[in-house]
Parts: structure tokens; C-alpha cells; sequence
């Protein structure tokens, strides 16, 4: 029978999972509108810069959450 | 094409869209932040992913609330049409700039334009005095050149003459009806609003300016100036543009200066305009509204003295087809405009301003300054002669004192210029011909002879500051002279030279300054003690050393001779800075010594004649060289006043002024120069002598 607490766990990988799919395009819009040269000049190219590392590093840490969630679950007691 | 990679700007409307989306954005990820922590740490597992998401949503939030401000600032830019659309292969932009100040700064100036523009339009009959207090909310912004461009570009060259014109009729309209005290406070308000468009359109009609609006503002300023009242909006008013344009330039408070650029274009088409008016109105052809026009050219001076350049542009021109030069209209067919007497309408504003004119343009060591100064001293010498005669006693009188009054204000100017080029002046009373104007049928007509400078001189020396500052500028050039033939190697014949060039140029300025005297009807000063004591006050304190000498004289002056402490004092300086000691100190030993009342020297007291005062400030010259240079026989010192207790040399410039003549008087017994007779005096005589036959007068 499934053990509760691996239950539990798995069931937290996806939401963390779900999280990271809600929220993987966040930035991807202004990206856009940015790589299209929306706003140009150098306080512009700054903006451009940024928001890119941003979405760079929200993806990083999404993915980071994500990959944390599924080694503690694949590491966890109760293994089938 | 790819937009300029200097150019800064957005597109509309998907700037707007970006605004809005990175404030959702934020939003999004502050909230994720939240959740993905509680799911982290409700598993056990590590937060930093959560906290490193939040760290994002702060930087968007930050980035969010600036794009929403800029975002705010391109709409209202773009409502009120400060900035236009421009097409490029990537899409049409608002051209906006990078920083926000900016941007603010150029919303601000056209908001103070459209006031400035409500001012004259609301009321027909003057400047509305609530759209002119908007105006002057934003004086502080004025020297902001993105503010004056927006202002200028906004209110434009025609608009610049309409608020000028506007706010002139209001005071006038007061006057017209009695309102004094509506007309003082109205043209108070006006002055304030004229004062910062002035500021502002130096600004932005000078090359060299971060503001500068082009050239082709500077035609549209000229269009507009030329522009007469019937074109204008308002019904009443002055006679073309220019009249208006120059109550900006009159309101000018001198920074920044107007450019010689502006001066160049604008400034010489008005002179062109005031020149065709003049000559309409000789030769009988003028319209009414020519013969009522009041020239606008002083106010136009006004602004032109804020620089050398600027005021050369104006005078330094000759307009196409004519032959005399602006100076040369301005100095001798328009001379009357300059009347500076008790009995005149002006208040010698007007002579003042061509006066500062002429400094600025003529003080200088550049060729313009020169040829405009022979120019100068070619007019006077042409026009002054016949406002003096020779009396029976042989001395000048004026005969004509209109015409000297039309240019007595022009006396201070003209004894800086003369001090200016002291050096000119001494070769010139040396025969050389050193100044030439340039205009002038032949290299006679326009080479400065002694003629032409002794009756410059009889006219500027008849003010008593020009003449003090004349001979200050002869006293001193005269001591860098004999500074320069140190060291001697053959004492007789070296010091020939400087001494009789300098002493006979001399001559020539106390001899036209006794004339001067005499034909001003003050003959008893001619004749007596106030020459003297003119003469005093500006040379007696001349032997002392200037900054430079200061130094050489405690350097070397008794070298050996336990002084190498003082010398450094003196020489080195104090607090890092070289000389700076001696000549702050210098200023103040002096002036202390003017105001003790004292004469230095118990034989400058007794002298009764400036031929003495004259020959007696060289040999106290040669003697301070002599001794600054090291030549010197060390003797006599003990006992002396300017020597301490320790036998050392009170520094010079801590003497007291009984103590710096004791030091005179031994530097004239020890120097080595004790035997050395000057032949000063003589040339002196005959300086004053060869001033005298210029003016026609025998001895």
C-alpha cells in the first residue's frame, strides 16, 4: 500500500511543478517587446538587460526548486 | 536602418504595453515568491530558490514603478507635442531622452512656453500678468538646457518678439492712463520675464551650448526682427521685431554671454537696419514710422559687452556694399547717441554701453583687439582736434563742449584700452608704427602717428580715473623694462634706452593731462598741487615690488647675508601655493600704504613738478632692480630699520612705510647706481613738449 508520507511528497513535486509551469513565461512578454526594440538607448539597453537575466534566473531557480522537490522524493523511505 | 546609436526613444503604443506588463510581472513573481516558499519549506527542502524569486520581484517592482513614471512623462510629451513621431525601418519612435530629469525639464520648459504664449495672445492690449507669473515660477530652470530648448523651440523666434512687444504695451497702457504705480509694478513683472528669456536665448543661439538651437533659429530670429508691427498679432506696438527683440537683449544679466555667433548674424543685421534707417532719414526718404523709430542699437550693446568676441563681431564688420565699419558708425556718425550730460534725456546708460563695448572688444593682445584700437585712435584723432583751440596763453581750451560731452562717456573705456597697449603706445611715441587700422586709403591714413595717440590721450586723461590707470599701466610696464636689462654688463649705455623710451612716453600722458586740465577750465589744478598728487597716488607706491619682483628681491637681494629664510618666506610661498604669499600680501601692504595717507618718499612730498616725480620713480626703479638683481655693495645696513635685531631684512612686504623709504634710500646709495645720472627728466620735458606741438600750442 502507498506510504502517506511519499504521497505527500509527490504530491508537492507537483505543485512546485505547476508552479514553475505557471510562471516559466513571466518575464517572456516584456522580453519580447524588448528584443523587438521597444525602448532604445542606453537606460532602455539596461532595462533589456536586466529583465533578460531576470527571466535567465527565474528559470534557473524554477528549475532548481523543481529538481530539489524530485531528489528528495526520489531519495525518500518507502521506495516501491 | 537602424535607429542613430545615440538615439533614445519609444514605441507607441507598445511601451505602454510593456509598462503595464512588467507591473503584472511583478506582481506575479512577488506572489510566487510567497507560494514557493511555503511549498519548500513545508517539504523540508531548501528556500533559497523562493528567496532568490523574491529578490527578482523587488528588482521588477523597482523597474515597474520607472517604467510607469517614464511611461507618464511620453504621454504627456507626446499630448502636448513637445516630441514628434520618427520613422525608422524598426517602427516610428517618440524620441524621448534617457533620463528622466530630462524629460521632465523639456515638459517643463514647454509648459512655460505655452504660458509665455497665453501671455500674448489672452490680451491684445499687453502681456496677461497671470500667464507671465507661470513664466516666472520657472527662473530656476533657465540655465537647464533641455528647459530652454523646449522653452525657445516652443515659444519660437516670432513668439520671442510678440512677449517682448506684449509685455511693452501693458506698461504703456498704465502710463497711458495714469496708473503709475500698475505701470512700475507691470514693467517690474515684465523686466523678470524679459530677463529669463534673454538668458535663455543666449543659450540656445550659442554654438559652443548643449542648448544651442541651430542656425537656422538664428534666421528665423533675424526674419522676426525684420518683421514689421503691421505683421505682428498685436495691433499697437513698436516698429519691427527688432525693436522688441532688443528689449530681451538689454534685459541680458550677462551669463551666459550672447555669442559672437548671435552677434554675427543677428547682431549685424540690426546695426544693417539702424544703418539704412540713418540713411533714409539724411537723405530725407524716411517714412514716418522710420523717422519715429528709436534705435534699438544700445540695448543691443548692452548685450554685446558680455564677451570680447561678441562685441568684436559688432564692431569689427563692415555690411556689404558700405564703407565705413561698425565702429566707425557707431564712434563718429552716431556719436550723439553716447551724451552724457546733466542737461541730456539719458542717463548715460546708453554711453555706458558702447563704452563697455569698446573694452571688451579692445582690452585684448589678439590682432582684432589691435586693429580695432588704431581704428579707434584714427577717429579721434580725426574728430577731436577741432573741439579745442589754443588760447593766448597758450594752453588748449575746449571750444566745443557738446561734442565732448557727446563722448565723455567713453573716457574710462578708452583709458583701459590706452593701458591695455601701453607698449603700443611707447613705440608709437618711439616713431614706430605699430597700430594700423586696416581701412584707410594708404598705410598713412591708417597707421597711428603720435598725433592721433596724443589727442587720444588728451581726451581719456581728462577723466581722472582713466588717467591714474594710464599711468599705473606706463609705471608698471616701465619697471618690467628695467627688470629686463638686469644683469648689466655695461651700466652706462643698456640703461639709456628704457629710461628715455619710457620717461618720454611718460611726457606725452602728464603733458596731455595738463592740457586736458587746462582746457576743462581747470587750470589751477593744471598748474599746481592736484597734478601732483594725481601723479602720486598712482606711481608713488610703483618701486614696489609686484609679485614677481617681490620674489626676486627676497631671493637675491642679500644673498648670503643670513636672508635665505625670509627669501624663501617670501619667494616660496605659503601652503603649497608659490608666490600667492607675496601677492595677497602685496595687495594688502599697499592698500594699507594708501590709506596711511602717506607718500613713500620725503622727496616725492617735496616735488614740485612731475618731471621730478617721474625722474625720481626711475632712479628708485633702477636702484629696486639693481638690488633685487644682487647688485649691491652689502654696506651700511646696521642700524638700518628695515634690518631686525638678528641683522636680517624685514620682509618687504611687512615694512612699514617708513621703513620701505629707508630701504629705498639705501638701495640708491648702494646699488651701485648712486653715481648714475638718469637723463629722465630732460626726456620727460621733452615728451610733454612733443604732446604740446601735436595739440598746436608753443612753449
Amino acid at each position: 500500500m502507498p506510504d502517506p508520507d511519499r504521497a505527500a511528497a509527490q504530491a508537492a513535486v507537483a505543485r512546485i511543478q505547476r508552479l514553475s509551469d505557471e510562471h516559466w513565461w513571466t518575464l517572456h512578454q516584456v522580453c519580447l517587446l524588448m528584443r523587438s526594440e521597444t525602448w532604445v538607448g542606453p537606460a532602455g539597453r539596461r532595462f533589456g538587460d536586466e529583465v533578460h537575466a531576470a527571466e535567465r534566473r527565474l528559470r534557473d531557480l524554477l528549475a532548481e526548486a523543481v529538481t530539489d522537490a524530485r531528489q528528495k522524493l526520489s531519495t525518500a523511505p518507502g521506495r516501491p | 536602418m537602424s535607429p542613430d546609436p545615440d538615439f533614445t526613444g519609444v514605441k507607441r503604443p507598445e511601451f505602454d504595453t510593456m509598462a503595464t506588463k512588467h507591473a503584472t510581472a511583478a506582481g506575479q513573481l512577488a506572489d510566487l515568491a510567497v507560494r514557493l516558499h511555503g511549498e519548500l519549506s513545508a517539504a523540508g527542502l531548501d528556500v533559497t530558490p523562493a528567496t532568490g524569486i523574491r529578490d527578482l520581484a523587488r528588482q521588477a517592482e523597482t523597474q515597474a514603478a520607472d517604467l510607469k513614471r517614464r511611461q507618464r512623462l511620453v504621454s504627456e510629451l507626446d499630448r502636448l507635442k513637445v516630441v514628434f513621431g520618427t520613422t525608422t525601418a524598426k517602427g516610428t519612435y517618440l524620441p524621448i531622452p534617457d533620463k528622466l530629469e530630462t524629460g521632465q525639464a523639456m515638459l517643463d520648459g514647454a509648459t512655460a512656453a505655452d504660458a509665455a504664449i497665453a501671455a500674448y495672445r489672452n490680451n491684445p492690449a499687453g502681456a496677461d500678468p497671470k500667464q507671465l507669473q507661470i513664466v516666472q515660477a520657472y527662473a530656476a530652470k533657465v540655465h537647464d538646457p533641455a528647459f530652454a530648448r523646449a522653452f525657445m523651440s516652443r515659444l519660437g523666434a516670432k513668439g520671442i518678439v510678440e512677449l517682448a512687444n506684449a509685455v511693452s504695451l501693458r506698461v504703456a497702457s498704465f502710463q497711458r492712463t495714469g496708473d503709475y504705480e500698475e505701470a512700475r509694478q507691470a514693467a517690474n513683472q515684465g523686466q523678470h520675464v524679459l530677463r529669463i528669456t534673454s538668458t535663455m536665448l543666449a543659450a540656445v543661439t550659442d554654438p559652443a551650448s548643449p542648448a544651442y538651437l541651430g542656425a537656422s533659429f538664428l534666421q528665423q530670429l533675424k526674419a522676426a526682427g525684420r518683421t514689421p508691427r503691421s505683421d505682428l498679432s498685436v495691433a499697437q506696438g513698436r516698429p519691427t521685431g527688432y525693436h522688441a527683440l532688443a528689449d530681451v537683449l538689454g534685459a541680458h544679466p550677462g551669463k551666459p554671454p550672447y555669442s559672437a555667433e548671435f552677434m554675427r548674424t543677428v547682431g549685424r543685421d540690426m546695426i544693417a537696419l539702424d544703418r539704412e534707417v540713418w540713411d533714409a532719414r539724411r537723405s530725407g526718404e524716411a517714412t514716418k514710422a522710420m523717422a519715429d523709430m528709436r534705435t534699438f542699437v544700445p540695448d543691443l550693446l548692452r548685450a554685446a559687452a558680455s564677451s570680447p568676441a561678441a562685441a568684436q563681431a559688432i564692431l569689427d564688420h563692415t555690411p556689404e556694399g558700405r564703407k565705413g565699419t561698425n565702429l566707425h558708425y557707431l564712434l563718429h556718425d552716431r556719436v550723439g547717441w553716447w551724451t552724457d550730460n546733466p542737461n541730456s534725456s539719458t542717463d548715460g546708460r546708453d554711453g555706458r554701453a558702447f563704452a563697455a563695448v569698446m573694452k571688451a572688444a579692445m582690452t585684448g593682445s589678439d590682432p582684432v583687439s589691435l586693429r580695432l584700437t588704431a581704428e579707434t585712435f584714427k577717429i579721434l584723432g580725426a574728430d577731436l582736434p577741432a573741439l579745442y583751440a589754443r588760447n593766448a596763453n597758450e594752453k588748449l581750451q575746449l571750444t566745443d563742449q557738446n561734442a565732448f560731452d557727446q563722448r565723455a562717456a567713453l573716457r574710462p573705456a578708452l583709458g583701459s584700452i590706452l593701458a591695455a597697449h601701453i607698449h603700443e603706445v611707447g613705440r608709437i611715441v618711439d616713431g614706430r608704427n605699430v597700430l594700423r587700422s586696416g581701412v584707410g586709403a594708404d598705410l598713412r591714413a591708417q597707421s597711428v602717428n603720435q598725433r592721433d595717440l596724443d589727442y587720444a590721450l588728451l581726451f581719456a586723461t581728462s577723466d581722472d580715473a582713466a588717467f591714474s590707470e594710464i599711468v599705473r599701466a606706463q609705471a608698471e610696464h616701465t619697471r618690467v623694462e628695467i627688470d629686463k636689462i638686469f644683469p648689466l654688463k655695461d651700466k652706462g649705455q643698456t640703461l639709456d634706452d628704457p629710461i628715455s623710451r619710457e620717461s618720454k612716453t611718460f611726457g606725452h600722458i602728464v603733458g596731455a593731462r595738463e592740457q586736458a586740465l587746462y582746457a576743462m577750465g581747470r587750470a589751477n589744478e593744471a598748474a599746481s598741487k592736484e597734478l601732483e598728487s594725481m601723479v602720486k597716488s598712482a606711481i608713488g607706491i610703483v618701486p614696489v615690488p609686484g609679485k614677481e619682483f617681490a620674489g626676486k628681491l627676497a631671493e637675491q637681494a642679500f644673498k648670503g647675508m643670513k636672508l635665505e629664510a625670509f627669501a624663501k618666506e617670501v619667494a616660496g610661498g605659503v601652503g603649497g601655493q608659490p608666490g600667492s604669499y607675496a601677492f595677497d600680501k602685496g595687495a594688502a601692504w599697499i592698500a594699507q600704504l594708501f590709506k596711511s595717507g602717506k607718500t613713500l618718499d620725503e622727496s616725492h612730498a617735496t616735488a614740485t613738478e612731475n618731471r621730478q616725480l617721474i625722474s625720481r620713480l626711475m632712479e628708485q626703479m633702477v636702484a629696486t632692480a639693481a638690488v633685487a638683481h644682487g647688485q649691491h655693495d652689502g654696506e651700511g645696513l646696521a642700524g638700518r630699520s628695515f634690518i631686525d635685531k638678528k641683522g636680517e631684512m624685514k620682509p618687504v612686504l611687512e615694512m612699514t612705510p617708513s621703513e620701505y623709504e629707508d630701504f629705498l634710500n639705501w638701495t640708491t646709495f648702494h646699488s651701485g647706481f648712486s653715481g648714475l645720472k638718469i637723463k629722465g627728466q630732460d626726456l620727460v620735458d621733452s615728451g610733454a613738449a612733443e604732446a604740446r606741438r601735436s595739440f598746436g600750442i608753443t612753449d
